[in-house]
């Protein structure tokens, strides 16, 4: 008989012989202890009390025939903790709701906690034999100790909130602001937090959430300078005692302190990469700036250009007209390029009367344009600072990466290239390299 | 049948229902869509046999997984889980249960076997299903050695290439249509299986000059294979000169082959057929 002929026969006969034996016992016993055995294991694995009553209910849904599956916790003197695999988590914070409805458990344990448990489709001889009563009985055995070590958890929180503060420096971002979130709504008798930061370094508001606000809301606004402010609100179990209220205060007025330096930090950086005379970036900035754009462009595969613009015959204007008129020419046409660029771009002041524009995500197309935008406007804009017999001009050269070079370095210097060409034949004009 | 061209399968991890007929929630909070799938009666009953013979409660139940769509999908399924956080996806049945421990390994299989034996009206499995499932399993490891592939992934692969049909038969739901490749890969990409997998699951009605990937062409091979065994489903199939050429095996004769996949599957079903 051939493996197909046999393996035929035989799924035939496995269907009577599953059929006629009695099965159910010995399969309640087997899953009502990996179920006990595995839950119990929990409790020594030192979970904080929303993990334990995670991996509950994955247990529960892992271990048994159960689809769906929550626990709602209401430990004493901590908010209540729900979980749930298949169903809405939602349902297992709400007490009320799974009173009295089928497939329900009820644990308690005296003084520390009490909690529901509740399963979708819990089969009929797991039903029958008390299956979701058991397991809600193992999960009181253990619940004592998760409580306990809980509670030691919240007490730490507070320390937990200054470290994270005191680790806080020029480049903190979302990963520190959730951190810190998670640490404020771990606080004895909260229930949740929630952040926002506002500030033009984030290019917008970065918002994070811990936990549960609830009804009892505290709010305290954070106005750090006018480059950041920080709205935190944090939620409590019950309305807060003034002493909950002191130490959250304590917490608040360090976490000001502590962004006052940071600020003040990014504020002295953001000075020595700034050029005194015209208030657009120095070359220190540039290398910043050509770096960040290259990797942009690298990851997001659009080009990136850069102007190269140069007064024209500057030298005779600091020499007829002075040099008080020649930094004035400077800045104003320092306010022409910051005004006629995107948000985006960086404007630098490159080296005496020549500037350099980045533009990330812009190729020689869109930087022919911008070209010939301050060309036409160059003239105008520097004219208030000039005598009115003496017309300003600017030669630009544009270099795109990466069609005409592999490297910041080689872009700026194809830019400068298409800059002395553009020069060369008459200036007041651009030329783009390669 | 019509084949269908990879453009217009796409085995999206987000589909919007795995199950073409998800019993409608019953509290209305049920979140988790219809994905139990059947059990067959053979590898139920020796999972059961071994867990019953085994004092400590820790036979070893990895050889009967690999007789068992629904079991292997399964431990698949919690291997693959964010809540493990290992990176790397695992396609074979063997590390995922070494993987898992044999704890959670059997007792995934218990409560699998549960929702047979507890439910005195579970659909029928059919004949064909089980027989051609496992077949393809066996063919396509053994096409996948030759072809220098994993043949633990390829084994997978053909093992669950038909999950989109045991999904609808498990969930009683009317007869598939050619939908259920995409199903059934919509159901393998949401629990997470690696990719190559899910798509040979997807495209095993394509078109075959339109297969990318290596496995999704052993495995159509692979289902050549059953077929020309005895082993059919209601689809059509290639024939196995044609599906040699497929893998890029036309050298080697069919005969010999079939030879070394009988000798396959005979070993991986030895358990169940030894007489008990």
């Amino acid at each position: 008989m051939s493996v197909l002929d046999s393996l035929n026969k035989m799924q035939a006969d496995a269907v009577e012989q599953l059929r006629a034996g009695d099965h159910n016992q010995f399969l309640v016993g087997f899953l009502t202890t990996s179920v006990k055995l595995e839950l119990s294991n929990l409790v020594a694995a030192d979970l904080d009390l929303a993990g334990f009553a995670q991996a509950v209910v994955d247990v529960l849904t892992q271990h048994a025939p159960i689809e769906g599956c929550l626990i709602g916790i209401d430990p004493a003197g901590l908010p209540r903790i729900g979980a749930a695999v298949g169903l809405d988590v939602e349902l297992a914070l709400k007490h009320d709701t799974l009173l009295g409805q089928p497939n329900t458990a009820l644990f308690s344990v005296d003084g520390v906690a009490d909690g529901t448990l509740h399963a979708q489709d819990v089969p009929e001889a797991l039903r029958a034999a008390g299956f979701l009563d058991e397991a809600a009985g193992q999960i009181a055995t253990g619940l004592a100790r998760v409580v306990e070590s809980e509670q030691l958890r919240r007490r730490a929180a507070a320390a937990k909130a200054l470290r994270v503060v005191a680790a806080l420096d020029e480049q903190w971002n979302l990963a520190e602001l959730q951190e810190l979130t998670a640490a404020f709504a771990s606080l004895p008798g909260v229930t949740g937090a929630s952040m926002s930061a506002t500030a033009a370094r984030f290019a917008g508001t970065l918002q994070t959430e811990s936990g549960r606000l609830g009804a009892h809301q505290i709010e305290r606004r954070l106005v750090v300078d006018e480059q950041l402010s920080l709205a935190l609100d944090i939620g409590y179990i019950e309305h807060p005692a003034a002493d909950q209220l002191q130490r959250l205060d304590e917490l608040v007025l360090a976490l000001a302190t502590g962004l006052e330096r940071i600020e003040q930090n990014i504020r002295l950086a953001a000075e020595a990469d700034t050029d005194q005379l015209t208030g657009v970036g120095n070359r220190r900035r540039a290398s910043k700036a050509l770096t960040q754009a290259r990797q942009m462009a690298d990851t997001t595969g659009e080009p990136m250009s850069v102007l190269l613009c140069d007064l024209d015959h500057f030298k005779q204007v600091n020499d007829r007209h002075g040099h008080d008129v020649g930094d004035a020419v400077l800045a104003a046409f320092a306010g022409l390029l910051r005004t006629s660029v995107r948000g985006h771009d960086t404007v630098i002041r490159w080296g005496g009367e020549e500037f350099l524009v980045i533009c990330p995500s812009c190729d020689t197309k869109g930087a022919t344009s911008l070209a010939e935008r301050l060309i036409a406007a160059c003239t105008a804009a520097c004219a208030p600072a000039l005598p009115p017999d003496h017309a300003q001009t600017t030669s630009i050269g544009i270099a795109e990466y990466p069609l005409t070079a592999r490297t910041p370095e080689a872009l700026v210097s194809a830019a400068d290239d298409a800059l002395y060409r553009a020069k060369r034949e008459g200036r007041n004009q651009f030329r783009t390299a390669g | 049948m019509a084949f269908a061209t990879p453009s217009n399968i796409t085995p999206a991890a987000t589909a919007s229902s795995a199950s073409p007929s998800a019993p409608a929630a019953r509290s209305g909070v049920v979140l988790a869509e219809q994905s139990r799938l059947l059990v067959h009666p053979a590898s139920a009953r020796v999972v059961l046999e071994i867990l019953q013979s085994s004092t400590d409660v820790g036979g070893d139940l990895t050889r009967t997984i690999l007789t068992d769509p629904a079991l292997a999908a399964a431990v698949l399924r919690a291997a693959n889980s964010a809540h493990l956080g290992y990176s790397r996806r695992i396609g074979g049945v063997r590390q995922a249960s070494v993987m898992l421990g044999t704890s959670l390994v059997n007792s995934l299989a218990a409560s699998r076997v549960a929702d047979l034996v507890f439910d005195a009206d579970a659909p029928d499995y059919p004949d064909w299903l089980w027989l051609h499932s496992i077949t393809t399993a066996c063919a396509a490891a053994v096409l996948a050695r030759r072809s220098g592939e994993s043949a633990d992934d390829a084994y997978t692969a053909g093992l669950l290439h038909e999950v989109g049909w045991l999904l609808a038969v498990s969930a009683e739901s009317a007869a598939p249509d050619q939908d259920h490749a995409a199903s059934g890969g919509r159901l393998l990409a949401k629990w997470n299986l690696p990719d190559r997998i899910v798509a040979a699951t997807t495209f095993h009605h394509t078109r075959p000059a339109a297969l990318t990937g290596t496995l999704d062409r052993v495995v159509v091979a692979a289902h050549a294979f059953a077929t020309s065994l005895g082993a059919t489903s209601p689809e059509r199939s290639l024939t196995t000169i044609e599906a040699l050429q497929l893998v890029g095996l036309a050298d080697a004769r069919p005969s010999v082959i079939t030879n070394e996949i009988e000798a396959e599957l005979a070993s991986v079903t030895s358990d169940l057929t030894e007489q008990r």
